[in-house]
């Protein structure tokens, strides 16, 4: 065995005895608020995003800035439910292809020009629908936009289509300022490095390589907000962040490792909480591909899956930070989520009897049944082991492979060479937005993060598109369920863990984190606030 | 080569090294090409972005041109001065490189000069004390320098001014309140400094201690001390200038490469230089930038062999007639 699993037992039973408190941890940072104080600065550790364009890229080093300065027409609460941003209210009409949006009257771009809807009608028809990666996809669903009024935007649409508002806040959907974008080139534009939103924060300088810095937009149009006087992004990776922030040099450390999660939980004056990221809720799967033999057999996947402990990965290779996964779809979209679905506990006995049925016996003495390889890049190095062991178990040998991550995605999906591989797949808000695309027939194709197990059933293609037609939340949420059984059935892709992971923060100097959103670490410093400001806006 | 034609000998140095440079350029670019992944791929994210987009994101950048007509394209405009856009960075090539330029030649000069200060001093004390107590334990202090992983020394470091006494930064070039003032900047540079300095010191010491030992056995030092020559000014004045010819020819070789290859201190010190610049370009597949990084390094490289060929000269002169 190649890690010691009394260690990993001990220290799994620590983790998820530890982080059994994180919620209480939180409780604490949100029970009876007292009442907020002006002024300070914000110090947050983050990639080097580059440029500040959302509107272009879904890089998670580029929103966790850009959410501070740009808004979208909705944001979406902790239910993924839609709320107001730069529209204050908004009708869908009976036939449900057809969104009214208000806008906000009096809301102005960082250099004082008047935003209107025209500036939404331009952002998407040039910038989202041609040029985000993402949202490019809704042009298929998007009949046109109309703005009768300076203050109104209307979305015709192609056809009904539920997860339609889901799409509409920062992350995917950031409206641009039509009056510095219009006749240029969206990818080289110099304005992306010195960017002009509408939201909490303004620009103020970006020293590449070590930090953008944030001021307090004091005509931001929700009144008294933000309360920060700066924010701060200073970039640092994982490591470097963890030890800036034992040394008190940052304040928000926003994707800490599972050892450094633990390291901080119960610290006095530290918060460490899930609230606030349900947006980037994940299922990490075995990725096998079913145009390779022995996987495009069912037998040899169930017995994949009987032979993984799940629990003891959850426990071990990630600190008890994530769960064994019950679903392929994320427990935290809860309308949608069903764990009354064939459940693969470990049993070595139903393993060992899938194979023998499918034929791939045991060499004399017990050996191995079959070889077969694991690609992975470093984030999953620790997981790939303990696959490796497991299935050793059953007869089926594994060869690693460790790779960058470039050379792992085009193995994977561009050139689909490969026998097994992993991927953290977010599933944001909508089962349609981010879970789809694993599994239906129109999604093999060569890019990255698509259908690379290459399965293809038309039932299940079917039931996703229903799906998506499906206006009422309780009748698509049944049709989700449906979808769960028949993957957990099929197995394409077995689920591993499930999970968000926390972030963590400095709650004995700053308070109001995890209450405003379900991606709220793309936003937190509209409502933030320093313990030690002053307690009116001086 | 007669002493006189100095001045030809070095214009040939500086043809090849032109030559070698468009060399440098090219082979960059096949690496970089046959390498999985590019610029379209890193702008997606993990968004799943379709091959139409990945193709359209491709046609605007000319990823798709042959690679000949893009190594082609590029000598042509970098032999004017132009290094091409990166979409990545978002600005010019040339800004991207030249606004990490000045926190690099800080860091990289500062353990420059520390290395060899230090290396020096304690390469001729230990020639000096040879076979004693004194030589022993810089022998052992430059031997841990020159093992101990850069890393690892960084995070201990780190560990114990940092976050255990709280006397200097963990990271940064100035503090997050933006003051950045020359004391700010010289408390963040100490600990990356010291760090960076200490593997190419412990080299100096070695190499010095060598060569101070082999010069001091010499005929002309005997005679200097003969004449009643003060130690400090045998060592100084007679042995030393003799002993450096080795010492300059460390130095130069780590010149060249000190400013894009400190990639590991840059990265434990989270300094905003050039050696991050290039770890985070090869990770985003970020040609234009590579290209630009690599030029800049194999023309220090290029620089430095030169350079060494000139204080050859300068410190025996007797390399002139050979």
């Amino acid at each position: 065995m190649s890690i010691p699993r009394v260690l990993l037992y001990v220290a799994g039973a620590l983790a998820a005895a530890v982080l059994g408190l994180s919620a209480t941890a939180a409780a604490r940072e949100t029970a009876s608020p007292p009442k907020p104080r002006f002024g300070g600065t914000l110090v947050v550790a983050s990639g080097d995003p580059g440029p500040l364009n959302p509107g272009i890229t879904s890089s998670g080093q580029v929103h966790p800035v850009t959410g501070e300065i740009f808004s979208g027409l909705v944001r979406l609460n902790r239910h993924f439910d839609p709320v107001p941003d730069l529209a204050r209210s908004w009708s869908v009409s009976k036939d449900g292809k057809t969104y009214t949006f208000n806008l906000e009257p009096k809301v102005r771009w960082h250099d004082g020009h008047v935003f209107s809807s025209l500036d939404v009608k331009f952002t998407y028809e040039e910038i989202l629908l041609k040029l985000h990666p993402r949202t490019r996809t809704l042009a298929d669903v998007i009949e046109s936009i109309k703005t009768p009024s300076k203050n109104v935007v209307v979305f015709r649409l192609k056809h009904r289509y539920a997860p339609f508002l889901t799409w509409l806040d920062e992350d995917n959907g950031a409206i641009l300022p039509r009056h510095l974008y219009q006749g240029t080139d969206p990818l080289t534009n110099p304005v992306n490095l010195r960017p002009i939103g509408t939201g909490p924060f303004k620009f103020e300088s970006y020293a590449s390589g070590d930090r953008v810095v944030l001021v307090r937009n004091a005509d931001y149009f929700k009144a008294g907000l933000p309360r920060l006087d700066r924010l701060v992004f200073r970039f640092m990776q994982s490591a470097q962040a963890a030890q800036a922030f034992e040394a008190g040099e940052i304040d928000v450390y926003m994707f800490p490792s599972g050892p450094d999660s633990l390291r901080f939980l119960n610290r006095p004056g530290v918060t460490v909480t899930e609230r606030g990221r349900e947006g980037s809720a994940r299922v990490v799967p075995l990725i096998l591909n079913l145009k390779r033999s022995p996987f495009g057999d069912v037998r040899v996947r169930r017995a994949i899956a009987w032979a993984l402990d799940t629990d003891f990965i959850a426990r071990t290779a990630y600190a008890g930070v994530l769960k064994p996964a019950k679903s392929p779809l994320t427990r935290f979209i809860g309308w949608a989520y069903t764990p009354k679905v064939q459940q693969y506990s470990h049993d070595l006995t139903r393993a060992n009897a899938l194979l023998d049925a499918a034929g791939l016996r045991r060499g004399s003495g017990g050996g191995v049944r079959f070889r077969t390889s694991l690609i992975y890049d470093s984030g999953f190095a620790r997981q790939a082991e303990l696959i490796k062991t497991q299935l050793g178990e059953v007869g089926i040998g594994i060869d690693l492979k460790l790779m960058d991550m470039n050379s792992w995605v085009r193995k994977l999906y561009i050139d689909k060479d490969f026998d097994m591989g992993y991927t953290n797949f977010t599933h944001p808000a909508d089962p349609d937005v981010g879970w789809k695309r694993i599994y239906v027939c129109s999604n093999i194709v060569q890019a990255p993060f698509t259908n690379g197990s290459q399965y293809c059933n038309p039932e299940v293609d079917r039931l996703f598109a229903q799906a998506a037609g499906e206006l009422d939340q309780k009748k698509r949420g049944d049709i989700y369920k449906r979808l769960q059984r028949k993957l957990q059935s099929d197995l394409p892709v077995i689920p591993l863990v499930d999970g968000i992971g926390p972030w963590i923060f400095r709650s004995s100097e700053f308070r109001g984190f995890g209450n405003s959103g379900s991606k709220e670490q793309f936003f937190f410093g509209e409502k933030v606030w320093w313990t030690k400001g002053t307690a009116t806006r001086g | 080569m007669r002493p006189d034609s100095f001045a030809v000998f070095l214009l040939r140095r500086l043809v090849s090294g032109l030559v070698l440079l468009a060399m440098v350029t090219a082979a960059t670019f096949v690496l970089i090409t046959a390498t999985p992944g590019d610029t379209a791929q890193v702008l997606a994210g993990q968004a799943g972005a379709d091959p139409a987009y990945l193709a359209l994101i491709r046609r605007r950048l000319q990823l798709d041109r042959p690679l000949p007509y893009q190594i082609a394209a590029y000598l042509r405009q970098s032999a004017q001065g132009d290094l091409g856009f990166s979409v990545i960075q978002g600005r010019p090539v040339r800004d991207a490189i030249g606004g990490r330029l000045l926190a690099s030649l800080l860091l990289a000069g500062t353990a420059f000069f520390l290395a060899a200060l230090l290396g020096v001093t304690l390469g001729v004390i230990a020639a000096h004390r040879r076979g004693g107590v004194v030589d022993a334990a810089i022998s052992v202090i430059s031997l841990l320098a020159y093992s101990l992983p850069v890393f690892w020394l960084g995070q201990l470091l780190i560990a114990l001014f940092a976050v255990r006494l709280h006397w200097l930064p963990a990271g940064g070039m100035r503090s997050a309140d933006g003051s950045g003032g020359f004391g700010d900047v010289v408390h963040h540079l100490a600990l990356p400094a010291v760090t960076l300095s200490l593997l190419l010191m412990a080299l100096i010491v070695r190499v010095t201690r060598t060569a101070m030992s082999e010069a001091l056995v010499e005929d002309y030092v005997s005679a200097a001390r003969a004449k009643g020559a003060s130690e400090p000014r045998v060592l100084i004045r007679h042995a030393l200038p003799n002993a450096l010819r080795p010492v300059v020819t460390v130095l130069t070789g780590y010149l060249g490469l000190i400013l894009t290859g400190a990639v590991l201190v840059e990265t434990v010190f989270v300094w905003p230089g050039l050696g991050r610049l290039l770890y985070d370009s090869v990770l985003a597949r970020d040609t234009p930038v590579l290209a630009g990084l690599l030029l800049l390094s194999a023309t220090l490289v290029v620089a430095a062999n030169i350079l060494a060929d000139v204080l050859y000269r300068a410190l025996d002169p007797r390399t002139a007639l050979r």
